[in-house]
């Protein structure tokens, strides 16, 4: 979360300061399958920006971000591939970024394309008929690329609770706003463009190699509006096709390797943070102090595992139970096989203090003094926790079980029975532990 | 390119500059040792934004504030030791944690003059008292930063424009409970705390503290046996396996407790329970540590925490957990089940480890034989410091270590 709002930071950055170029290159043939290349080039010091923003120690964790990012928009996308992601220095001071995608037809683009804010594309056959001139059937293929200005605007909106920097002035007038470049190559050589608005400085090109070129200030590809062009040709062969899409189809470069580890590591590195995590949400435990009349405790304490943790957490419990027996030595312990209420199977560690505690050795947990004819027992349950994450804060951790020798006439706490509170642990409260306060009041005799 | 546009934009982290949340801990040990933890907290969009300002990446900041801190320890001198630094991203700030050991609680009050704390302990044989003290609370010196502090903005601090959030926290752990009369702070067991919000930094800071020294008995020592390896295997072996293994990949290796029995002339037997853990292990780790004395009372009384730093290997392990105050006997140990044997064998030190059967009923939930679930650690009378590694397939057998052996 915290990374997606440092790239809408970044990219509100770089549409403001006018240095990113857009060039996209879309080939189409004729089974309606194709290739989207798509290069973003970026001035070094908005490069530099956005890793400082984003906390990434290379351009390589920059680019692995940027991957993991499609991959993540590709989950559910059939018929839409990614075929390699690549950056390059343009110049000394402007870094490339290409994304090339490989897709089945048009349709299954759009349904990507909607998700991923991307532009959306239409191909139309059409067969040309056969005239006195041309005596070999023609197709007409037509190309549409239609602009998606609300992915374009998404990302330039400020990031949440964020001032929108106000721009007035020269600084304004001066902005240099990049450009863009869409190239379209189609199954045959372009024929002719749809027509353009000729105020906004776009211009259409037909080059040699068959393709048809828009290109023009950034600008102007924000605005909503569809790059279209026609292209005409004898369909190819079978074999034909195949050698075209051989062709077109790019080898992933040994930079997306090396970014496919470097991602591989990141989700491997995610996955240790959840496993640590799992262990604290597959770990339950439960303390029943019983405090006596002659200021005794009877101390009781249950440390559940369940799994799937249970086997790795329970053995090292089992392990230290046995390196450390000053400690372990003093409880009676079973070890019994137990259901949690969501019905996972664990293991339960059932330790009874075989010799009770004179409570004054309890210090730093609960300590009691005399108030009139009441006792007033304050309770402070220790941080455990430092970091938690909204999983962890709100699941149950742990339960407190206090019973007192008279009964409870006050407490913060929930009271559980006449004599007893019973308070709930959350790793919120594990984090920031609340000092209960119990008052109780002996019974007159 | 517009410079002054990027700016523009960047006002909002600019306008979080200056915006630190500084704490500094100072733990007395009882063993005449004290542990400063130094924690900076800072919004991350305003410190990465500094970070660009002055052309360093994070790795490159870590790096330097990591020289940093080696000049403090160069500057305090060998008794100070910096245990670890780590530059974590949480909730869109960034936290810095600096934390030394030093041999003596003199070499940690000239570390806290370099705050610009004076601090002063007050040790008799009755009680403890420390004070910190400062004519003016200084936000760089307080922070340590380098060049990647950057200052409040005071003129736009003065009109009203910038909100300073900064803080100061300190706190003081004793080796006892503080006295009840000690003047405001807020106390959590041995702790007390004090915070001080950036518009009082210009007062003079004044905080004390003090405790009786209390013989602390320990809790008398239990003689119950763990319960039989073979009885948690059984339970363990009745579990589903399905994701098991995966798990045990994951953190088997990474959240490793550690046993350091340091052996004294007498043979009597200083021990320390101790957890390692890696950046990403840390919180898993810190908890079960935290969660271990809450259900065992003789750890709070028995033990007290402790930090040391072992090399396994040339690798640099931080390793924490609970030490001993009363070191036991050899014959203590046996009474204990003789789960750690100390003795002497033509007349050197021999330290012995009975492992528990377990792993024993075969599980991918156990790991690979070599899956290393623990390391010993024995220190012996001469200085010797030796270490083995304890295994899924080594368990069950015993783990013999001898002063003097290779």
């Amino acid at each position: 979360m915290r990374r997606m709002r440092l790239f809408v930071f970044w990219a509100l950055a770089a549409l403001a300061i006018g240095c990113l170029n857009l060039e996209t290159h879309v080939v189409f043939f004729q089974d309606g399958s194709g290739v989207y290349t798509e290069k973003v080039e970026m001035k070094k010091e908005l490069i530099d920006f956005a890793m400082s923003q984003g906390g990434f120690a290379s351009y390589e964790e920059l680019l692995a971000d940027a991957v993991q990012k499609a991959q993540q928009e590709l989950q559910g996308a059939a018929g839409v591939k990614l075929l390699d992601v690549r950056g390059e220095w343009a110049s000394n001071d402007a870094l490339r970024i290409t994304v090339v995608y490989g897709f089945d037809s048009a349709e299954k683009w759009n349904a990507f394309a909607t998700v991923a804010k991307k532009p959306s594309l239409t191909f139309v056959a059409e067969q040309e008929k056969r005239t006195k001139k041309k005596k070999a059937a023609e197709t007409v293929w037509t190309i549409g690329f239609q602009t998606n200005v609300e992915g374009i605007a998404k990302n330039a909106a400020p990031a949440e609770g964020a001032k929108k920097p106000e721009v007035s002035g020269p600084d304004a007038m001066s902005m240099n706003v990049g450009t863009f470049r869409i190239a379209l190559t189609g199954p045959g050589p372009a024929r002719e463009t749809a027509p353009l608005p000729a105020d906004e400085g776009i211009q259409a090109q037909l080059p040699d190699d068959g393709s048809a070129v828009f290109s023009g200030p950034l600008t102007a590809a924000l605005k909503q509006r569809t790059f279209e062009a026609k292209f005409a040709g004898a369909p190819l062969s079978a074999a034909g096709l195949e050698a075209a899409k051989k062709a077109a189809f790019i080898e992933p470069s040994a930079q997306y390797g090396k970014l496919q580890q470097l991602i591989a590591q990141r989700q491997e590195r995610e996955a240790v943070r959840q496993a640590g995590e799992a262990a604290i949400l597959g770990s339950q435990f439960t303390v029943k102090i019983a405090i006596g009349a002659d200021g005794k405790v009877r101390w009781e304490t249950t440390q559940t595992y369940l799994a799937p943790t249970a086997a790795f957490a329970a053995g090292r419990e089992a392990l230290l139970d046995a390196l450390a027996p000053d400690a372990a030595g003093n409880y009676s312990t079973k070890i019994e096989a137990v259901k949690a209420t969501d019905g996972r199977p664990g293991v339960a560690f059932v330790r009874t203090r075989v010799a009770e505690l004179p409570l004054e050795r309890l210090a730093g947990l609960i300590s009691v003094k005399r108030d009139g004819a009441d006792w007033v027992y304050t309770i402070q349950p220790p941080q455990l926790l430092t970091n938690v994450s909204e999983k962890s804060a709100a699941a149950t951790l742990g339960k407190l079980i206090v019973t007192f020798p008279d009964p409870v006439t006050g407490a913060n706490a929930p009271i559980a029975g006449p004599h007893e509170i019973a308070v709930e642990l959350s790793g919120a409260n594990l984090r920031d532990p609340a000092t209960l306060i119990v008052r109780t009041t002996p019974v007159k005799k | 390119m517009n410079r002054r546009l990027l700016l523009a934009f960047a006002l909002v982290a600019l306008l979080l500059a200056g915006c630190y949340e500084t704490e500094v801990q100072v733990k007395l040990l009882p063993n005449g040792q004290a542990l400063v933890i130094h924690t900076v907290s800072m919004p991350a969009a305003a410190f990465n934004m500094r970070l660009s300002a002055v052309g360093a990446a994070p790795p490159q900041a870590e790096k330097e504030l990591a020289q940093l801190a080696e000049q403090d320890v160069a500057l305090v001198g060998k008794q100070m030791e910096l245990i670890d630094l780590s530059y974590q991203t949480t909730n869109d700030r960034v936290r810095l944690v600096r934390r030394y050991l030093f041999a003596d609680r003199e070499h940690a009050a000239r570390f806290l003059d370099l705050l610009g704390l004076t601090f002063k302990i007050a040790d008799s044989c009755s009680a403890v008292a420390a004070t910190a003290s400062a004519d003016r609370l200084d936000l760089q010196k307080l922070t340590r930063l380098g060049r990647f502090f950057e200052k409040t903005d005071n003129g736009q601090q003065a009109e009203g424009k910038i909100k300073s959030t900064s803080s100061f926290t300190f706190r003081v752990t004793l080796p006892d409970y503080p006295d009840p009369g000690t003047p405001p702070g807020r106390k959590e067991g041995r702790t007390t705390s004090w915070m001080v919000n950036e518009e009082n930094f210009d007062q003079p800071f004044k905080v004390a503290v003090s405790a009786k020294k209390k013989k602390i008995a320990p809790l008398p020592l239990g003689r119950s046996a763990p319960p039989a390896g073979a009885a948690i295997d059984a339970v363990l072996a009745s579990l589903p396996t399905d994701g098991a293994d995966d798990f045990t990949r994951r953190m088997g290796g990474r959240m490793i407790p550690i046993v350091h029995v340091r052996v004294g002339k007498d043979l009597r037997a200083d021990l320390s329970l101790l957890w390692a853990s890696d950046e990403i292990s840390r919180d898993a780790a810190d908890y079960f540590r935290r969660l271990e004395a809450l259900l065992y009372p003789e750890l709070n009384v028995n033990y007290y925490e402790w930090i040391e730093v072992l090399n396994f290997d040339d690798q640099r392990t931080v390793a924490e957990g609970y030490r001993t105050r009363e070191p036991l006997s050899s014959k203590q140990h046996k009474q204990l089940g003789g789960a750690i044997s100390i003795s002497k064998k033509d007349g050197k030190e021999n330290v012995a480890f009975d492992l528990p059967k377990l792993y024993q009923t075969k599980s991918p939930a156990n790991g690979p034989a070599d899956r290393v679930v623990a390391m010993l650690v024995v220190t012996f009378s001469d200085g010797q410091t030796v270490h083995a590694p304890v295994t899924v397939g080594g368990m069950g057998g015993v783990a013999n270590f001898t002063a003097g052996a290779k």
